[in-house]
């Protein structure tokens, strides 16, 4: 019913500025029409490059969600061990989350250059640090009372770590996910712009960037649209299918 | 009555706890000695805040003590383990990411490795239709009632086979009548399957109804006051000394 109507919305806005363009009332030079969006974004994906850019942003984005995950369970789980890492952890978490990535950029191009790599860091500084502050609080919600049936048990650490930790604290680990998804899809598309293409490919960004010199408005536009319809079809069933899967089933969901 | 060693399934033995508040020793148990016979039914019966549920850990291992010590089968007892399975007040002790089969299966897959599958399985279905649960094994936690939650709990509980169960007010929790049909069936279970129980409460008339012998604590010395045989053991108010006996534990217990 929700989605109905926000595509109901959708779709007015999108007769409001066909309308327009109709009408002459929109420049096509300063904003295209969304017939001329919908003719640029299909020939780029059918004979265009952009398979090839997307491909390229989602294999960066989905390394740098890989590596900052990896990190925040290995982080987590030394401050579970160590109540005073875990302070430490707070600190740092507290100290480096509002730096905005982009504002990282020259350091980090004098570390590793302007490559894949570079993206990657930028990445992984949008979602590490959201991430972890999502884990810490779920760490912190855990009730004690799994830990000690888990002892009954005679549970490993490894496996209270797998089999308690991370499926308890599943509500805040997902959200967390979700905020370190976005984080990293604005990290890496401004990345993208800044660095430019290494060989053929360079991101959605980059591909939008390009657009410009060409004076390809539509393409710009369409650009755009992709990156609002990945954001939404990645938050909306990618998410909503995993929350579907585990928390909302469970009756997780606070 | 003494407790000969084949009888005796578990000791507590001079146990000594204590935390220090304003430069003061404050004792949470002091002396508490205990034994369980095997087959029996024990309370540990006392008002909140005097010391029941920290003997029920220690005699579980889940709490280390400043002196004494608690022997199972004659050995030492230093951390928690199978043999000593703990079911607690709190309604939410199932994991709720398992569903009902999964949360009696892991217990039961930790302690009988490599069996066949059907071992599990019949071993699993068997606890459920003995709490009541037959049919619910693919229900998660969260669609059970609370009193529906604690047979699980009792069934993943029993299903790795402890030799004690240690119950911590488990149905405290519950509205009266379904609190006096867990108690009917713990004592349904208890017939059938022998069952060894170490069971903390705070009501007398649960204690009376279900206990072979009642172990009456202190309000605040966390000492023993005594252990007594009960007679109304599976009654329920009957007779009118029922409540006399009632009013004396009370007095005795808020001393």
């Amino acid at each position: 019913m929700k989605g109905l109507k926000a595509l109901a919305v959708a779709l007015l806005l999108l007769a409001f500025w066909q309308a327009g363009a109709y009408s002459g009332l929109l420049d096509p030079m300063i904003f295209p029409s969304p017939s001329d969006v919908a003719e640029s974004l299909a020939k780029d994906l059918a004979v265009g490059d952009l398979p090839v850019q997307i491909m390229f942003s989602m294999e960066l984005i989905g390394k740098g969600l890989l590596i900052s995950g990896m990190l925040a369970i290995i982080t987590g789980y030394a401050c579970i061990k160590m109540d005073g890492f875990r302070k430490i952890v707070e600190t740092v978490v507290t100290l480096i989350h509002p730096l905005p990535g982009v504002a990282l950029l020259p350091l980090v191009i004098l570390w590793v250059g302007t490559g894949k790599a570079a993206i990657i860091i930028i990445i992984v500084h949008g979602a590490f640090w959201p991430l972890m502050q999502n884990v810490l609080s779920g760490i912190g919600s855990i009730p004690y009372i799994y830990f000690k049936v888990g002892d009954n048990y005679g549970l490993s650490t490894r496996e209270q770590i797998f089999h308690i930790s991370i499926p308890a604290s599943a509500p805040f680990i997902i959200a967390g996910f979700k905020i370190a998804w976005a984080r990293a899809w604005r990290a890496l598309i401004s990345a993208e712009m800044i660095f430019g293409a290494a060989g053929l490919a360079g991101g959605i960004g980059w591909a939008i960037y390009k657009s410009r010199v060409f004076m390809d408005i539509a393409g710009i536009v369409a650009g755009l649209l992709l990156i609002m319809l990945i954001g939404i079809i990645v938050e909306k069933f990618v998410f909503g299918f995993i929350e579907k899967r585990t928390v909302e089933k469970w009756g997780m969901t606070r | 009555m003494g407790y000969d060693q084949m009888n005796t399934a578990l000791q507590a033995i001079d146990i000594t706890k204590k935390y220090y508040k304003d430069g003061h020793a404050k004792f949470i148990l002091r002396d508490f000695s205990m034994g369980v016979e095997k087959g029996e039914i024990i309370s540990i019966l006392g008002a909140s805040g005097c010391g029941k549920t920290t003997a029920l850990n220690v005699i579980g291992g889940f709490e280390k003590v400043d002196s004494g010590k608690v022997l199972l089968g004659g050995k030492k007892i230093k951390a928690p383990s199978f043999s000593m399975i703990m079911v607690f007040q709190d309604s939410h002790q199932l994991f709720p990411w398992l569903d009902l089969h999964n949360n009696i299966a892991m217990p039961v897959k930790r302690r009988y490795k490599n069996r066949p599958g059907d071992f599990y399985e019949k071993k699993i279905s068997d606890m459920l239709v003995q709490v009541g649960l037959e049919g619910y094994g693919n229900y998660f936690p969260h669609e059970l009632s609370g009193g529906m939650r604690q047979r699980g709990a009792i069934a993943r509980a029993l299903a790795s086979d402890p030799e004690l169960l240690l119950m911590d007010e488990p149905f405290a929790n519950v509205d009266a009548i379904t609190r006096d049909s867990l108690q009917d069936l713990l004592l349904e279970i208890w017939k059938e399957k022998g069952l060894t129980v170490v069971f903390v409460t705070h009501d007398i008339e649960e204690a009376l109804y279900i206990s072979d012998r009642i172990l009456i604590m202190g309000k605040e010395s966390g000492k023993v006051k005594r252990i007594a045989k009960n007679k109304w053991k599976g009654l329920r108010k009957t007779k009118e000394n029922y409540f006399d006996e009632k009013e004396g534990i009370k007095n005795e217990i808020m001393l």
